[in-house]
């Protein structure tokens, strides 16, 4: 089974290291804990291990420390960890790789990395619920996106570059498509069921 | 359907309806033989005011070569054209731009749509060839 949520100090520092104003400050910020973590992403078993350790820091937690060993040993073998990881290595990778290319913004800002981290540990922990495994990228603009297949049922969530901007899910299926703004992680829980199959959307 | 661009000094002539337009594809617009979505999707505004800009009448070389893309979608002007509200015009010998996309700033339902309906039209046109071990 998946470990009991993250405390609540792990989600404020992440969201104490997303209102860092500037996006660079951020960044160096980002890299300084993971050095103090002893971490290097995206290679330390996946970047819920790095993003955990930067909560852990900035929190000064030690329930923090328990949940973040917790979870790190609960998920190692099961099918949440491995997905998990495989998403978070690929935001990862996009975050630290190249700023830009002709296409335009190409990595993901913090904000946006740290958005999908907070969804995604909280539908694995307080939702006890397994993410499917996904396809991660980022559009012109620097929104990340991560995509879900399953035949004819589709999830695209969005988190954009822009801090004040919400993360958007949207979801298409062959009976037609919608958007809902503003998702969180209950919401997500949800169509991660419908998409299995296993669920009904109202 | 496709127009001329008179503001040009070269004439350049409208797109046949058989004739195909081409995207490149970033790395992760490209996995595992599939294209993604973002791939239609345009670039926030003031980026792409003319709509998402497109390739045509070129070998498949030019555009990589100038882009550094790991596959090309190509799209049939007719099934293009055919979708409510979208059409293709051509401003340069080689370029084009999907015109009626909206931005997602302004439509982020539609856009998505959208982008979703080119998807399910186009073909990969060309592969970067896969390194040998």
């Amino acid at each position: 089974m998946i470990a009991p949520a993250i405390g609540l100090k792990a989600q404020m520092g992440i969201m104490a290291l997303m209102s860092v104003p500037e996006e660079h400050l951020r960044k160096k910020q980002l890299a300084c804990l993971s050095q103090n973590a002893g971490c290097t992403p995206p290679d330390f078993g996946g970047a819920a291990s790095f993003s955990l350790s930067v909560a852990q820091k900035s929190a000064s937690s030690v329930e923090t420390t328990h949940s973040t060993k917790f979870i790190q040993r609960t998920l190692v073998d099961d099918e949440n960890s491995v997905n998990l990881t495989h998403l978070m290595n690929g935001i990862t990778e996009l975050f630290n790789g190249p700023e830009e290319d002709e296409y335009g913004q190409l990595s993901p800002s913090s904000e946006g990395m740290l958005s999908a981290f907070v969804l995604f540990i909280s539908v694995a922990s307080e939702h006890n619920t397994i993410i499917p495994k996904g396809h991660v990228t980022t559009d012109s603009g620097g929104d990340l996106r991560i995509r879900w297949k399953n035949e004819d049922r589709e999830l695209r969530l969005i988190l954009p570059y822009k801090a004040p901007d919400s993360p958007e899910l949207y979801i298409r299926s062959s009976k037609g498509a919608n958007l809902i703004k503003n998702i969180d992680a209950a919401q997500l829980t949800e169509h991660f069921q419908w998409l299995r199959g296993q669920g009904v959307l109202n | 359907m496709s127009s001329i661009d008179e503001s040009a000094d070269e004439v350049i002539f409208p797109l046949e309806n058989s004739e195909p337009v081409f995207r490149g594809l970033r790395a992760s617009w490209y996995v595992e033989g599939e294209i993604d979505p973002v791939a239609f999707i345009r670039r926030p505004s003031p980026k792409d005011e003319k709509g998402l800009s497109v390739d045509m009448r070129c070998e498949m070389e030019h555009i990589y070569s100038s882009f550094s893309c790991k596959a090309i979608a190509g799209l049939i002007t007719e099934a293009v054209v055919a979708i409510e509200q979208l059409n293709i015009e051509p401003d340069e010998p080689q370029h084009a731009n999907i015109t009626g996309l909206p931005y997602r700033e302004d439509d982020e339902k539609l856009a998505e749509d959208l982008a979703s309906a080119l998807t399910d039209l186009c073909y990969v046109a060309w592969e970067k060839p896969k390194k040998i071990s």
